[in-house]
């Protein structure tokens, strides 16, 4: 991406979760039963469909490296899961914190919505020391997009799980048989889902971006120094954009 | 649906939470601002590397001809 085109996306990013935000703050009614602890929503709700969404999106850059072979598929699927890890981290916390204001509890082991997304967020939180335990670049690419499209197809099977099983206190608000939200709240709703979508977009392009360098630069390395670089090769911990 | 709740109720939670979610982006930004000079130093290292490897070898990589010998004068001549 450009340097051009990522200087809009960061603008666009801003501007959008600035709007969303004021929103949240200044035009969206307040809910009759929570009151403002609800404005939590907009930010606890949307963090935690991105990240679902980036895990599954790991899944199938996984599957596009084992089809093709081809290694930017499986830089794709690494950093996908590693911003919807970091992205799974705020979900937790402010989810934590929106459960303390509401029922008076960090956290409540019995709500099957809770476990679960700290059961999809511990799963992903493997895939790092599973990945860097294997030396073999090849090797490690393979076994950690077979590993990206079996916890993604977990996922949306465990989203499904939880929809059907009955909620003890966590709020269903899409597609309700009440209606769901009040239109001003849905796209308030929709608005900061956007900014927090394009923010992790922007996110996955800058690490991207960095990635892609430091695999430059190591190339470079071993172009003038090959006995004293190519060492080094194989203990690298995270995959970059290196051509062996 | 009430308009008119006060904005008092669990503020510090709610002002807790989005303060969370800032400190974390701009943590992580500075996270990815360090690595970007940690790469943008290793680049100037390398620069460095190849500039003093052709200095070192250039009289035996490219040994001079007329032609090459006339443009370097004609350089050296236009820079003064």
């Amino acid at each position: 991406m450009s340097s051009n085109r990522l200087k809009a996306l960061s603008i666009a990013t801003v501007a959008i979760l600035v709007v969303g935000f004021a929103l949240v703050f200044f035009w969206t009614p307040m809910d009759a039963d929570q009151g403002f602890k609800q404005k939590i929503f907009y930010l606890h709700v949307p963090l935690a469909i991105v990240a679902l969404l980036g895990f599954m999106a790991g899944g199938v850059e996984g599957f596009r490296h084992l089809r093709s072979g081809d290694k930017r598929h499986d830089l794709n699927s690494y950093v996908f899961i590693h911003l919807s890890v970091v992205f799974g981290v705020a979900v937790l916390v402010t989810g934590a914190i929106w459960a303390k204001a509401s029922w008076g509890y960090w956290w409540v082991w019995e709500e099957p919505t809770l476990v679960s997304f700290l059961i999809v967020f511990l799963l992903y939180c493997t895939y790092y020391p599973f990945r860097y335990a294997i030396e073999d670049r090849d090797q490690q690419a393979r076994y950690a997009s077979v590993f990206a499209i079996t916890a993604g197809a977990f996922v949306p099977l465990n989203f499904m799980a939880v929809r059907m099983a009955e909620s003890v206190i966590h709020p269903r608000v899409f597609a309700t048989s009440e209606g769901g939200l009040p239109d001003s709240m849905l796209f308030t709703f929709l608005i900061c889902f956007v900014g927090i979508g394009l923010l992790w977009l922007l996110l996955v392009k800058v690490e991207m971006a960095g990635k892609q360098a430091s695999g430059q630069v190591s190339r470079l390395r071993r172009a003038l120094d090959p006995e004293a670089h190519g060492r080094t090769v194989g203990g690298r911990i995270a995959p970059n954009m290196e051509t062996p | 649906m009430n308009e008119v709740l006060p904005a008092n109720d669990a503020i510090e939670y709610v002002l807790g939470a989005y303060m969370f979610f800032l400190l974390m982006v701009l943590l992580y930004i500075g996270i990815l601002g360090a690595k970007f000079q940690r790469i943008s130093r290793d680049i100037s290292e390398l620069t460095d590397e190849v500039e003093a490897g052709q200095t070192g070898k250039a009289p035996a990589a490219t040994p001079a001809t007329p032609a090459t010998e006339k443009a370097d004068e004609q350089a050296e001549e236009s820079r003064v």
